[in-house]
């Protein structure tokens, strides 16, 4: 924690750290667009508080912490004046005993009870190890267990009765602990510490459903006469006071104050060479990581890539493998790490990271939380990884415990990337994103107002939520699951509704991947409903450690993907066509040439086919279809109607004006996203007809094409006159809060599209402004970028 | 309501279509119901009053209803009368119970078979044995806010030093109706109350016999007793929710009589399975799974006897369980004549156990080392094979 000695062979590490850092900057000078140093920082240290039972005070002094960072201090001073608090410090700046002190010190005082939550139960595992080392240090005799899906059975009555500390996630909260809280009837009574780990994480539709269960977990709470004081614990967002104060609707105080101390940090920008500049075409990012993370192994330092992809995470872990592991005889220096992994093998992984024994990580944001892997030296992030908040935090990974870090930031083609690496005082200088969370979004509500029924009846007089606590009782009884009798509502229906709800969704329910090779039938991993579609359709190859599987069969039903090692030495990626229909607009506005609006809309989405795309060379080698059912989704968008006239005035062809459309689409979508500052993958972007009757795309020549509702190409341009409507939606059942302050905003946002698409460097158009485009047109004065300008013009105009 | 409904309704239209298709099925059965539910729900007082004299009972206070029903002896349950089942004595310290106290035979119908705190226990049955009958006294809860009476009532029945015999109880109705008092502010009568759960019993002896261990099972295959007429366990909810829904109390009938005759079963079951374990090979018992049970009691005297004279029916597990019993009470001879038949079929184990009993027993590591030999490579064997060589040559020393 605290005044622990540097590890020695930091020294080394930092002669290597240097020695790569001028190695770059010497052959790579032009690549670099941006550099920040963050000096070191000694830190700011007070005494130990004075009323710290002293016992736990000899075993901090058995730990060698004989003093407190200002922050810890700060917290202590809080919590002890009964406030609920939220502690907002970079990653490894001791934030852990900011609430581990007065809960300990409570526990031993008072004898109260805790109840830590982690959004991961890795994250669990490794606080349990840290208190149990502290306590055993101290010889303080408190009892802290985790209590997760991994809890046998007969270990589950001694955590409910004889936990100090029950450490767990939302997950288990929401399903196991509060629909059965009279088996917890000892621990609730004994309840003053709720502590909530990474409440960063807690964001978008799992930050909604949490805060739901926090309702229901105080409303528990008050049912067994106790108010517990919650103290929660983030990384660098802009507004952890109000999240923190949305997630448990009560007032929270801050510490915000790092006083630990800090080695030096630098960073770099970097954007891939340009290869051809009429199509304003880079060298992949992917290649640059891979270069870098090369030069790091070789200069014998710890590095972790950041991938966007599990995909990619594959890609790149086999590329590095191809280099370092080619020796089957050696233990493998390079490891991936995703989310889809089994549980088992992600705790190997865990630790023969924590080991030292891995000189390479490639993964997702799934090691971006707080799971102990040991000291790196070289973080690098291939892409942008969608927010100024999950950058921070991702670079954190290299350079803990006050040792050097370097940090470099791979920009892909995308867009917000190039934005970022060719406006890096954008990046440097930005405030990190606020992080959003909708709990009275009205499925995600009901869902819990089902679960809270069933834990205690509700009374007449009851708030729970904004929403009209009594209609939506009412709703439930006529759907007979609940009973009103006298003042009170009773659940009496024969299920148990928090089994059907899942806080890390809309939708429901995983599928499982089983290997049928050589005839077994082992499940290898397990993939989320929404990237199913996306990833398991029959023929896919699906990659885990870098070894290929083919999908054979898929059954949707089921909910299982029966793959078989393969050596195709292809990937394969899925197309997705996207329709979408106006049902209601909220809002409007006026345009000459376009009509803003904002409101419903319903969403089917098909995808009908895939490409395979080799190794690489990354070419083209084939396609494939995919029989799958239309995924539909209702849910909230903001669109531009664009007026035929106005369209036909502009523009010599219909494919031109498309073109064009589309171009707007895609630059609108990336400034979108930044000027929300929410994550890419929340908002989804479509060009259509407001009916749903066609959609359009970029064809495989980079052509704009249109299909109709069964996704039959239309040719002519009929379809004009059905109004091309530009659509930015929110890519979640019933929306999450994104149209409504998009709508708000889409004058900046149509002004920064035209400025990205008007300071391109490219000639025609490229996938940093108006999307990939394959080949120059031959047509004098036409480009998809002007058309895109023209398009972007209009949207501005004022009637 | 109706714009919640629409809401809801809009955004339910789902996120993929195996999920749509079921609900619009739902929706028509809602509307169904919504057009042939009643017209007005009957008045309070009149409807209460009528169920009593429905029932048979009387009403113990607002919204609890008691039936009490004494079932003769003499009366036919399954293959045999009553009587003629507990004729054989019950002797429920074989299965396990104590062995102390009368015996209170305890089986609750609920809303839901899922548990937690929103699973309710509308009925709860319970039944005692006299001299000539089985005296059953059954509550019955007219409403959810009725419930702390409902348990105020239970609480004069329940731990009085009895224990408690039931069918699942304790995986099911126990917990449950700790729940239940636990969320009413109560404490749990039944926390101290020893408890006597058949299904395990069952369990042990037929896991391995039987397709499956249901009560209708158990009755069937030791009882005789096929029932007709009988209404499903899964069924009793929804006519518990009709007469709370619609005043419909015409199905009950059917439930409390399923409720009775769980607790004739339970009662007449439990003399029948001390016979089972008494003679497991006659009635078709795993008798290796009933001796080890008794040697985990301590009643090796017992467990000894049961594969003593079951030689021919032992597989090798049980006849390894045999030979430890037989050297616990000092007949080594026994247990190596069993070993080493084991050892010459190809058992492992009893390879194994000669080889420990040589090199432990006999002080014999050559012989011992010849048989570890036999033994597959494993980290164990190996280190078995590094100890033995070094005993032999600290023998050879001596020597």
């Amino acid at each position: 924690m605290t005044a622990e000695p540097e590890p020695v062979p930091g020294i080394q590490a930092q002669a290597s750290l240097e020695r790569l850092l001028a190695r770059l900057k010497q052959r790579y000078a032009e690549r670099i667009t941006g550099e920040l140093v963050i000096p070191a920082d000694a830190g700011r240290y007070g005494p130990l508080p004075a009323d710290l039972d002293p016992r736990l005070v000899a075993a901090l002094k058995a730990k060698g912490i004989e003093r407190l960072y200002s922050h810890q201090l700060e917290a202590w001073g809080l919590v002890q004046a009964g406030r609920h608090l939220v502690i907002a410090t970079p990653t490894a700046s001791g934030k852990t005993l900011c609430f581990n002190l007065p809960v300990l010190d409570a526990v031993l005082k008072q004898q109260a009870r805790a109840l830590y939550l982690f959004p991961t139960k890795a994250l669990a595992q490794d606080q349990v190890a840290e208190l149990v080392e502290l306590n055993g240090r101290g010889a303080l005799g408190v009892r802290a267990f985790t209590f997760d899906g991994d809890t046998p059975s007969d270990a589950r009555q001694a955590v409910r009765t004889r936990g100090d500390i029950v450490v767990s996630n939302p997950d288990m909260l929401h399903q196991a602990i509060l629909p059965h809280h009279t088996k917890w009837a000892q621990f609730f009574e004994g309840l003053r510490f709720v502590i909530i780990d990474e409440l960063h994480g807690y964001r978008g539709v799992f930050g909604s459903h949490v805060a739901n269960v926090l309702r229901r977990l105080q409303r528990v709470c008050r049912f067994y006469g106790v108010r517990p004081q919650f103290v929660l614990a983030s990384a660098t967002i802009a507004n952890p006071v109000g999240l923190a104060e949305a997630l448990i609707g009560e007032p929270v105080e801050s510490v915000t104050v790092n006083g630990a101390p800090r080695g030096q940090r630098h960073l770099l920008l970097w954007n891939p060479p340009v290869v051809n500049a009429d199509l304003g075409i880079r060298a992949s990012a992917r290649s640059q990581t891979t270069r870098i993370a090369r030069l790091a192994v070789r200069l014998g330092l710890k590095n972790i890539v950041f991938a966007r992809s599990r995909l990619m995470v594959e890609v790149i872990t086999k590329y590095l493998k191809d280099v370092f592991d080619r020796d089957p005889r050696r233990p493998p220096r390079i490891l991936a790490y995703r989310g889809g992994y089994l549980p088992s093998e992600r705790r190997a992984g865990e630790r023969r990271l924590r080991g030292g024994a891995v000189d390479s990580v490639v993964s997702t944001s799934a090691l971006e939380l707080g799971v102990d892997i040991g000291a790196l030296d070289v973080a690098i992030l291939n892409g942008y990884p969608g927010s100024v908040a999950a950058t921070w935090q991702r670079l954190g990974r290299a350079g803990r415990r006050q040792r050097s870090a370097l940090g470099v930031l791979v920009a892909t083609s995308d867009p917000l990337d190039q934005y970022i690496v060719r406006n890096p005082e954008f990046f440097l200088g930005a405030a990190p994103e606020e992080a959003r969370i909708a709990p009275d979004q009205l499925l995600i509500l009901m869902d819990h107002v089902r679960c809270a029924a069933f834990e205690l009846p509700f009374s007449q007089v009851e708030r729970f939520g904004g929403e009209d606590l009594g209609e939506m009782l009412g709703y439930l009884a006529e759907e007979g699951l609940l009973h009103r009798d006298g003042e009170r509502w009773y659940w009496v229906g024969d299920s148990y509704p928090a089994n059907a709800v899942s806080l890390r969704s809309v939708a429901e329910g995983n599928f499982v991947v089983m290997d049928i090779t050589d005839g077994g039938s082992g499940v290898i991993a397990e993939v989320d409903f929404t990237s199913v579609p996306m990833t398991l359709y029959e023929g896919a190859i699906y990659m885990i450690q870098s070894r290929p599987y083919q999908v054979e069969r898929l059954d949707w039903v089921g909910r299982k993907a029966f793959v078989r090692r393969t050596q195709a030495d292809y990937y394969t990626d899925a197309i997705d066509y996207t329709r979408l229909k106006i049902l209601d607009a909220f809002e409007s506005g006026s345009g000459a040439g376009a009509r803003p609006a904002h409101g419903e809309v319903h969403l089917v989405r098909r995808f009908p086919g895939y490409k395979k795309i080799r190794y690489y060379t990354h070419e083209n080698v084939g396609y494939g279809d995919i029989r799958l059912p239309d995924q539909e989704m209702h849910t909230t968008a903001v669109w531009w109607q664009l007026a035929e006239a106005a369209l036909a005035r502009l523009f010599a062809t219909p494919t031109e004006a498309l073109e064009g459309v589309l171009g707007a689409a895609y630059a609108l979508h990336h400034v979108a996203v930044l000027r929300l500052m929410s994550e890419p993958r929340d908002l989804g972007r479509a060009v259509g007809a407001g009916d749903a009757s066609w959609f359009a795309l970029s064809g495989a020549e980079g052509r704009a094409q249109v299909r109709d509702g069964s996704g039959t190409e239309i040719v002519g341009d009929a379809f004009l006159r059905f109004q091309p409507t530009i659509f930015l939606y929110d890519n979640y059942p019933g929306g999450i809060g994104l149209s409504a302050p998009l709508f708000d905003r889409r004058g900046e946002v149509i002004e920064g599209a035209a400025g990205l698409i008007g300071r391109c460097e490219c000639r025609h158009g490229c996938p940093a402004c108006v999307g990939p485009i394959l080949a120059p047109t031959a047509v004098p004065g036409y480009s998809p970028k002007t058309a895109s300008a023209k398009v972007l013009e209009l949207l501005g105009e004022q009637p | 309501m109706s714009s919640l409904r629409a809401r809801l309704a809009a955004l339910g239209r789902g996120a993929d279509t195996r999920a749509a298709e079921p609900a619009a099925a739902s929706l028509r059965e809602r509307l169904a119901r919504l057009r042939l539910g009643p017209a007005a729900p009957v008045k309070e007082p009149q409807r209460t009053r009528c169920l009593a004299e429905y029932l048979g009972g009387r009403w113990l206070a607002e919204g609890v209803l008691l039936v009490e029903t004494s079932v003769p002896l003499t009366e036919r349950h399954g293959v045999c009368p009553m009587a003629d089942w507990l004729r054989r004595g019950p002797q429920s310290e074989v299965l396990g119970g104590g062995s102390s106290g009368r015996l209170l035979f305890l089986d609750t119908e609920t809303t839901g078979l899922a548990g937690g705190t929103g699973t309710l226990v509308f009925l709860c049955g319970l039944a005692r044995l006299g001299e000539e009958d089985l005296q059953i006294h059954q509550y019955l809860l007219a409403g959810p806010a009725a419930e702390p009476r409902f348990l105020a009532a239970l609480e004069g029945e329940l731990g009085a030093g009895e224990t408690l015999v039931t069918y699942n109880g304790l995986g099911f109705d126990q917990p449950l109706l700790a729940a239940r008092f636990r969320l009413n502010g109560r404490g749990d009568p039944t926390a101290s109350q020893a408890h006597l759960d058949l299904l395990s019993a069952v369990r042990r002896a037929f896991r391995a016999r039987w397709p499956d261990c249901r009560l209708v099972t158990a009755e069937r295959r030791l009882l005789g007793l096929h029932r007709a007429d009988d209404i499903s366990g899964a069924e009793a909810p929804g006519a518990w929710l009709a007469f709370l829904r619609q005043g419909d109390g015409s199905r009950l009938p059917a439930v409390l009589r399923h409720n009775r005759w769980d607790l004739l079963s339970l009662a007449a079951l439990l003399p029948r399975l001390c016979e089972v374990y008494r003679q497991p090979e006659s009635h078709g018992a795993s008798v290796l799974a009933i001796a080890r049970f008794l040697a985990g009691r301590g009643e090796s005297h017992r467990a000894y006897a049961l594969l003593a004279c079951n030689p021919s029916t032992l597989e090798a597990e049980g006849q390894l369980l045999l030979a430890r019993l037989a050297r616990q009470r000092g007949d080594q001879a026994m247990a190596v004549r069993i070993w080493t038949n084991l050892a010459d079929q190809g058992s492992l184990a009893g390879l194994e156990a000669l080889a420990k009993y040589h090199e432990h027993v006999r002080k014999d590591p050559s012989t011992a080392a010849g048989l570890a030999r036999r033994l597959p490579a494993s980290e164990a064997a190996h280190r078995r094979l590094q100890r033995l060589e070094r005993k032999m040559a600290r023998v050879g020393e001596r020597d």
